[in-house]
């Protein structure tokens, strides 16, 4: 739990108490950026961003909800603009993408562990994973994604529908290995 | 764990996922640090630009107000001072319109300016008196000597009564003319038969 005092301490820009903030919440906000690339090096950049932005505006958090909600929102938000510089969500959302090869690994344990998930996640086709993480893990709406991305409701439903399909098909494969 | 059913694989996902964190790498902080400070440093300098930016904006908005009122406060000024001289002359002489070779007053030499258009102005009078009274004077003949103000009015209050005069015995002449003619014309009625007899007829005198 982030105190209110350290974030006061953030806001004045001091150094010791951002550090402390880093260390509690760095771990979290690097899988969030995992969860929307392949590419760890493009992770790290974005968590990079993300943590500049939030020691940039802290003095605009007004201490309404959990501070970590807001440095998540941030967080996915700064993602979402630097995919939107690349154009990295063109075409992705209408096509009906295909995976060619499940690259479902064998758990050590035997059991559905996080790796696996993430990687699960990663394998999906970009626009898809994207709006998969906003919906499923983020908690975003449809409407919300919708506006944010630019695209209509019912292709954001289509394309976590598909999403879900992906993965089931991927957790089968998974399961058949294992068994 | 059944992942085939749909709604079941978004219920695992959320609940497995929201609590998940991977550890980045230690040198990331570092470079956290490194970016915060430069963005802080140019948050700062856009800020210094963005006031800079707006003194300047105001005082040049200022210098422009100023202008602005300084023109329209000697606008006005000349505009006054060129009014009064025009009324001036206007009223004194009915006949002199002319204002074309009258020096437009500026602020600096204001008071120069006026004096010479006074000046300029009582010459003018002189010269159109002078003129009104050779022009209304023909019959007098006398020489008018209009040196001085003074002289000139003297001489104008005598050209006008000797044209009073003139006017008058004109008038006496004209009603003398026409008493004579009346009689006349009387007389030619009541003796018409013995004038046509005789045109050297000369009524006896009773």
């Amino acid at each position: 739990m982030i105190s209110d005092d350290l974030i006061r301490k953030c806001a004045k820009n001091d150094a010791s108490a951002q550090r402390e903030l880093y260390k509690l919440l760095a771990s979290e906000l690097f899988a969030v950026c995992l969860r929307y690339t392949k590419i760890r090096a493009e992770a790290e950049d974005w968590l990079q961003d993300a943590f500049v932005k939030i020691f940039l505006n802290i003095k605009k958090y007004n201490f309404e909800g959990s501070f970590e909600g807001w440095a998540r929102r941030v967080t996915v938000n700064n993602i979402l603009t630097e995919l939107r510089k690349n154009k990295r969500w063109g075409n992705v959302f209408d096509v009906d993408d295909v995976i060619d090869e499940v690259k479902a690994e064998e758990s050590a344990t035997g059991k559905m562990e996080y790796d696996d998930m993430l990687s699960f996640i990663q394998q999906l086709p970009e626009g898809k994973r994207i709006i998969f993480n906003m919906h499923v893990i983020e908690g975003f709406s449809y409407k919300e994604i919708s506006e944010l991305l630019g695209i209509s409701e019912v292709t954001c439903r289509a394309q976590v529908a598909k999403a879900k399909n992906i993965l089931i098909e991927l957790h089968k494969k998974h399961n058949k290995i294992k068994a | 764990m059944h992942t085939e059913d749909v709604n079941e694989i978004e219920r695992f996902y959320r609940s497995k996922l929201e609590s998940y964190t991977v550890e980045p790498p230690d040198h990331l902080w570092e470079k956290i640090q490194v970016r915060y400070q430069r963005e802080l440093h140019n948050t700062k300098l856009s800020k210094i630009y963005k006031m800079a930016a707006g003194i300047s904006l105001g005082i040049s908005a200022i210098a422009v107000f100023s202008i602005m009122i300084l023109k329209k406060s000697t606008t006005e000024n000349r505009n006054e001072l060129f009014s009064d001289s025009v009324t001036t002359a206007s009223t004194d002489t009915n006949t002199y319109r002319n204002t074309d070779n009258i020096q437009k007053n500026t602020p600096l030499e204001s008071v120069e300016n006026k004096q010479s258009k006074k000046s300029q102005i009582s010459n003018r009078r002189n010269t159109v008196r002078k003129m009104y009274i050779k022009t209304n004077n023909t019959a007098s003949e006398q020489p008018i000597v209009t040196e001085s103000n003074s002289v000139v009015e003297e001489n104008t209050t005598e050209a006008m009564k000797d044209k009073e005069d003139a006017t008058l015995t004109k008038d006496n002449k004209n009603h003398k003319e026409k008493s004579a003619n009346s009689i006349k014309d009387k007389y030619k009625e009541q003796y018409k038969d013995s004038l046509s007899k005789n045109p050297l007829f000369v009524p006896e005198k009773k």
